[in-house]
């Protein structure tokens, strides 16, 4: 396997740094790093859309949800995931409509000119760092972690750590936006075909998919309905995390730029359906593979399992194209999230006698650090942080469509809102603050509060007057 | 009726349209958390070997990929509607 690990590999780098030389020739203006110049088509957006969504947890913790928590984890992730490409369509139609692609340059920006507010540019840039962060941290760790148990001895963890945040760097800074779409576009490809594979092959292992089932339900019969063995997919937790889930084309601003820089309307309609295609297929052969650890694995640990599936079951070429493919979809998620934080600093925070193009590299440049040092470092803390972060992010939302819906109505009362719900759900994190709040879960509670609030704000109070725009 | 009345009436139909399946987006989440799709009894039903909660979740997402393509074709007729409007 080692062979075909060095050639996909070395492949794979190639084609990495060609996007970047390409993306950094073809880039005229500080627009078009930024937003690759709005020329996205529909098959290319499907493809970077999901690689940013489809992180390591596609393969890495996606199988291990279905074989230790059963189906409550398809209406955890495959409805979900299947309704985010529905919301995606839906507020990409709108938010385009109210977003000039050729002149713009991030959220943060954005929020301050419709609330007209720079409260609210620091509400968002606050929220987004805080969750965005550990995920990068924790997708860099994991990679790290997985790569130390099947080399061992070629290199400690903290090696492949700075490796990979070496190798984001390079091509995020040359190429820009443009540079990470195509790196998307390859990792999204790769990792499609790779967990197609393997999925199909966990299933003609049993001969058929009853037959699997069968194995499951004489083992651990729990699987096979909610709220599963350990009882974590209550109703709650599933409504709760379709709620996070779907909300991301909004929370997040990785994703909701791609909405923003597709070609056209037309482009991005076209990409909303290959996206649900993409996902239902990608989520369908992880709970293949899943089920399939269910019947064959059900006791051994995470890592081992997934070592096990993926690498150790599987051909060669097959196990080292999967761990390419893990490479390539922490690459790809890690280096959207940074470029996002990097666009959105600088759209948000204004630097005297700095060149914007210098605070963006600046910042993607100081927070892959941030990232790095947080992987070598990360507590449970941080990896609470970053499993909470779609949940985190998902209270930014009611602030944005307000922007998106009601641009006549707004007050200085939603980034306050939403600011409040902010902080007690890290407060609910770290404990001091309750984890339930009237026996609802506190992010789906404060979600519910913040959105409710915002809501009521915009119907009650007055809007300043309007000056013609 | 005039070529602007039947532009009118056809981009009232898309708006109507559109705004029917963002309803019906709302009900099949909605239908995702009810006895409907989720099963906790005891393990005892299954649709063609497959357990009953994984089927019924698979037809929902299916139901979320075909409005999405019904979705985006009323995008591209709003598209294409508004291309004509233009030339008109």
């Amino acid at each position: 396997m080692n062979a075909w690990l060095v050639l996909l590999g070395t492949v794979y780098l190639v084609a990495l740094v060609i996007a970047a030389i390409y993306s950094r020739s073809s880039t005229k203006s500080e627009q078009d790093f930024l937003t690759a110049g709005a020329s996205i088509g529909p098959i290319v957006g499907c493809l970077t859309i999901a690689a940013t969504l489809f992180s390591t947890f596609t393969l890495m913790g996606m199988p291990d949800m279905f074989r230790t928590h059963g189906v409550g984890a398809w209406i955890f992730l495959g409805v979900s995931d299947c309704a985010l490409a529905f919301t995606a369509l839906w507020f990409g139609v709108n938010l385009r409509r109210r977003i000039d692609s050729s002149n713009f340059s991030g959220f943060s920006d954005w929020l301050r000119q419709q609330y007209r507010s720079e409260l609210v540019a620091y509400v968002y840039l606050i929220g987004i760092f805080i969750f965005l962060v550990p995920y990068v941290a924790i997708q860099i760790k994991g990679i790290s972690l997985f790569l130390t148990t099947i080399l061992p001895g070629v290199a400690p963890p903290w090696v492949w750590s700075a490796g990979l945040v070496s190798i984001i760097l390079m091509y995020s800074e040359a190429g820009g936006l443009k540079a990470i779409v195509i790196a998307d576009s390859m990792q999204g490809v790769l990792l499609l075909i790779s967990t197609l594979i393997i999925g199909y092959g966990c299933v003609t292992y049993f001969g058929s998919l009853q037959s699997m089932f069968e194995v499951v339900a004489a083992k651990t019969p729990e699987l096979l309905v909610i709220p599963g063995p350990s009882g974590l997919m209550t109703v709650q937790f599933l409504i709760a995390s379709f709620l996070v889930l779907a909300l991301i084309p909004i929370s997040q601003p990785q994703m909701a730029i791609r909405l923003v820089v597709l070609r056209d309307t037309r482009a991005l309609a076209r990409m909303a359906l290959f996206l649900g295609i993409f996902s239902f297929c990608l989520i369908l052969a992880t709970a293949f593979i899943g089920f399939y650890g269910a019947a064959r694995y059900p006791n051994l640990s995470t890592i081992e399992f997934i070592v096990q599936v993926l690498v150790r079951d599987q051909s060669d070429f097959v196990g080292a194209m999967v761990i390419v493919g893990l490479i390539a979809a922490a690459i790809s998620t890690a280096d959207s999230q940074l470029f996002a934080l990097g666009s959105e600093m600088r759209a948000g925070v204004r630097f005297k006698n700095v060149k914007p193009m210098t605070v963006v590299r600046g910042a993607i440049v100081a927070f892959a650090i941030a990232s790095l040092v947080v992987s070598l470092v990360s507590s449970e803390h941080i990896v609470l942080l970053a499993r909470t972060g779609f949940a985190g992010t998902a209270l930014l939302a009611p602030m944005i469509l307000a922007a998106v819906f009601y641009q006549n109505r707004l007050n200085r009362w939603i980034p306050i809102i939403t600011g409040t719900g902010l902080l007690v759900f890290l407060l609910s994190l770290s404990g001091i603050a309750p984890t339930e709040f009237f026996a609802i879960r506190a992010d789906l509670a404060l979600l519910m509060f913040v959105s409710l609030l915002t809501a009521t704000s915009i119907l009650i109070i007055k809007p300043r007057s309007t000056q013609n725009t | 009726m005039s070529l602007s009345g039947k532009i009118e009436r056809r981009t009232r139909t898309i708006d109507v349209a559109w705004k029917l399946c963002c309803v019906i987006g709302a009900l099949l989440a909605i239908v995702s958390f009810t006895p409907l799709v989720i099963e906790n009894e005891p393990y005892s039903l299954s649709v063609m070997g497959i357990p009953y909660t994984l089927a019924a979740g698979i037809f929902v997402s299916l139901g979320f990929i075909l409005l999405t393509g019904v979705a985006a074709f009323i995008v591209l007729l709003r598209e294409r509607g508004r291309n004509t409007a233009g030339e008109v």
